[in-house]
Parts: C-alpha cells; sequence; structure tokens
C-alpha cells in the first residue's frame, strides 16, 4: 500500500554524544517527581524558546492519520517526562519542529538554572507527500531486560529508565544513560 | 469475592513502632505507606546491608535504604531483598502478610477502573528499586516496585496502570537479590479493625 503521508528515515549514525548546556533565563528546575504533568512545565519551555526560538514543540495534530490508526487519541506521543540518569530530577525527551523540520532533543534536569540537551541526530526525516507529518514517537521505556533479533542479536539490560523511540509500533531505539553519556540501543 | 472501589483509611504499626496508613480496596486492606521495618516479627533484627557487592550475594534477609540514605527512608520506606519477605520469621506486622498473587490481581482490577485512586494509592512512594546485579539504586520518584509472594508489581509517575514484569523468583532466581519495597495487607480472618474514615 502506499503511503500518502510523509515516513521517517533512520540512518545508522550514532546519536549525538555531546552534551550541550546553555545558562538560561530559565528559573531553578525543580523536582518535578509527583505526579506526572500533563503539560510540559514553564522553565523548559521558556528554555526551549531561548534555545532554539525558530522551532516549537510538536502537537498532537502534527501527526499522521496512519500513526493515530495504531494509537488512542489520548496517547501523547509528542514527549515523554522521566528520569534516567537516576538523580531523581525529570528528563524529558521532545520532539521539536520548525516548517517541515523536526528533531528530537533529550534534555536533562538539573538542579541549577540551567538544562543540559542532546539533539538526536540519528533520525532523519523526509517529507514523503507535503503532509509533513510525524510518524515516529516518543515514550518512557522502564526498567526491564530488552532482547532483539535485528539489528543483530543483542540484549540491554535497562537499569534506569529510558526513551524509546516508536516508528508507528515498532520500537526502534532506546536512548538511556550509562557511564555519564546518553547511549543508543538499536532495535532496527 | 469481587473488588468494589470503597475506599478508607486506618493505621496498623510495626514490631518498631512506625506506623503506617492503610487503604481498603475492595475487602482487602493494604499499607498506604511502604514498610520501613528493620526487625522481623519475632524481634530478630533485619540485617542492613550497604555494601553492593555483599547486597549481591546475600542469602540471607537483609533491608536497605535508597542510595544507603536515612533521610529518604521516610519518603521511600526501606527496600528489602526476596529473602526477607520469604523469611518464616516474618517481617509483616502482627495480623499482615506479603500480596499474594491473588490479592495482587485483585488490586489491578481495582486500579483499572479507578485511575484517580491509583495515583493516591503510589503516591509519596515510588521508591526505585535496588538492581540484583551490581546492587545499585535506580528510579526513586519516578518507579515503585513491591514484592509479592513470589515476584514484584510495579507502577510509574507516568501512568495509572500497575504492572508486573520486573522481579519473577519462581522464572528467575538471581531475581531474589532484587531490593524492592514492601506493601503488606491485612489478614482476612483479623476483622477487629473498624474503618472510619472515608476518604473518597
Amino acid at each position: 500500500m502506499v503511503r500518502f503521508f510523509w515516513i521517517i528515515l533512520i540512518s545508522l549514525i550514532p546519536a549525538c554524544k555531546q552534551p550541550i548546556t546553555q545558562n538560561s533565563l530559565a528559573a531553578t528546575i525543580p523536582n518535578y517527581t509527583t505526579p506526572a504533568p500533563a503539560h510540559l512545565p514553564q522553565p523548559l519551555t521558556d528554555y526551549f524558546k531561548s534555545t532554539f526560538p525558530q522551532w516549537r514543540v510538536v502537537e498532537k495534530s502534527d501527526f499522521s492519520t496512519t500513526w493515530w490508526s495504531f494509537y488512542d487519541s489520548s496517547y501523547n506521543p509528542c514527549w515523554a517526562r522521566t528520569d534516567i540518569n537516576d538523580d531523581q530530577l525529570a528528563d524529558y525527551a521532545v520532539w521539536l519542529k520548525n516548517n517541515a523540520q523536526y528533531k528530537l532533543v533529550i534534555c536533562m534536569g538539573a538542579t541549577t538554572n540551567s538544562f543540559t540537551h542532546y539533539i538526536i541526530d540519528d533520525i532523519h526525516t523526509t517529507n514523503n507527500n507535503g503532509e509533513h507529518q510525524l510518524e515516529t514517537g516518543v515514550a518512557v521505556a522502564p526498567p526491564a531486560q530488552i532482547d532483539v533479533v535485528l539489528p543483530h542479536i543483542q540484549s540491554l539490560v535497562l537499569q534506569s529508565n529510558g526513551f524509546v523511540l516508536m516508528e508507528l509500533e515498532i520500537r526502534t531505539r532506546i536512548y538511556y544513560w550509562q557511564n555519564d553519556s546518553l547511549q543508543t540501543f538499536y532495535m532496527k | 469475592m469481587g473488588c468494589d472501589n470503597s475506599v478508607s483509611r486506618d493505621y496498623v504499626t510495626d514490631i518498631d513502632g512506625n506506623s503506617y496508613t492503610t487503604v481498603t480496596i475492595g475487602n482487602k486492606v493494604w499499607m498506604a505507606q511502604n514498610l520501613q521495618v528493620t526487625h522481623y516479627r519475632n524481634g530478630d533484627p533485619i540485617p542492613p546491608l550497604t555494601d553492593n557487592t555483599t547486597w549481591s550475594a546475600s542469602t540471607q534477609g537483609a533491608y536497605c535504604n535508597y542510595n544507603n540514605d536515612t533521610s529518604l527512608v521516610h519518603a521511600y520506606g526501606r527496600l528489602y531483598n526476596w529473602h526477607a519477605i520469604n523469611d518464616q520469621r516474618n517481617i509483616a506486622p502482627e495480623g499482615w502478610h506479603i500480596p499474594s498473587d491473588e490479592e495482587l490481581n485483585c488490586l489491578i482490577s481495582w486500579l483499572e477502573k479507578d485511575t484517580a485512586s491509583a495515583n493516591k494509592f503510589k503516591q509519596p512512594a515510588l521508591g526505585g528499586y535496588r538492581f540484583y546485579g551490581d546492587g545499585s539504586y535506580h528510579t526513586a520518584g519516578f518507579n515503585g516496585y513491591w514484592w509479592s509472594t513470589n515476584r514484584s508489581f510495579e507502577m510509574y509517575n507516568w501512568s495509572p496502570r500497575l504492572f508486573s514484569a520486573l522481579a519473577d523468583v519462581q522464572r528467575n532466581k538471581y531475581e531474589e537479590y532484587y531490593g524492592l519495597s514492601v506493601r503488606c495487607v491485612k489478614d482476612q480472618h483479623k476483622s477487629s479493625i473498624t474503618y472510619k474514615q472515608s476518604i473518597y
């Protein structure tokens, strides 16, 4: 079946491992541990405005109808929130959009007036049909042993939470924290 | 007997004198806070283990504090290995016990019907866990893990659902070395406590 929306092509280029820290105008990041918020906290949205002024956080309407044929509308694939480095501070994986371009940013929470963010550069979106709609969402991956056969047989013992990238219904990446750096586990 | 959504609150006290609020879920009374006892019911001490290597090799009951930080005990309770759960000296307060699979299934059914109460059930006690392999601590404040008689049940900050997947000591014996929280259930035949304060 020919897909009428644009698709996500994913290369095998490793994810960006160089953190980018910016002392921002944002206030000190509080510990957003309970309850899980329905919206991104204001310090983080302020951080995005100052760091990526041409970009905005994606909305559910940025996802294709094909995506929503797999998921209930109550599900939020635009961003995910958990603690991936066990500092008991919330970290975020957020899709940003600038016209037809998308990028995934992982922001590590800090107790000071700053965030550290990582731009995930192993994901390349291509406009296939002019609709400019996403078909790749983000979610939290809780601790577990994850066994996969593609791209080769391998296992990941995920000790803390991670962020999982989902290409429609298929989990294709897990971004997790290990050895003081962001790591990528490829599942496709 | 099935589960209903009636919830009420009272207190139970362990051998150390720690008091815990409780919630009534259907026909079961659960602790609403994580256990932090340091003695078995008969008064024998439960050994604290801070050393990671010792923790990952101990075949005796043991407890620890998340990140070996006593200041977190009030919020999160303590973490116990499965040997402490399985010890016949009994870690649970008098008249209480570690939840069975049947009781766990009843809890799951209830939480699926009432997500608002599920959120209240898991707060403020998402105390993380201690990994079996290297004794490291993870996920406090975002994920909570509790022992049942032979496996774990989990709740996450980002979901109202209850899961059961991390530890299963019948499937993998090495998972006995996980350090998880404990919520006890009141024995069914003990009915002397009356539940006066309805909160929902």
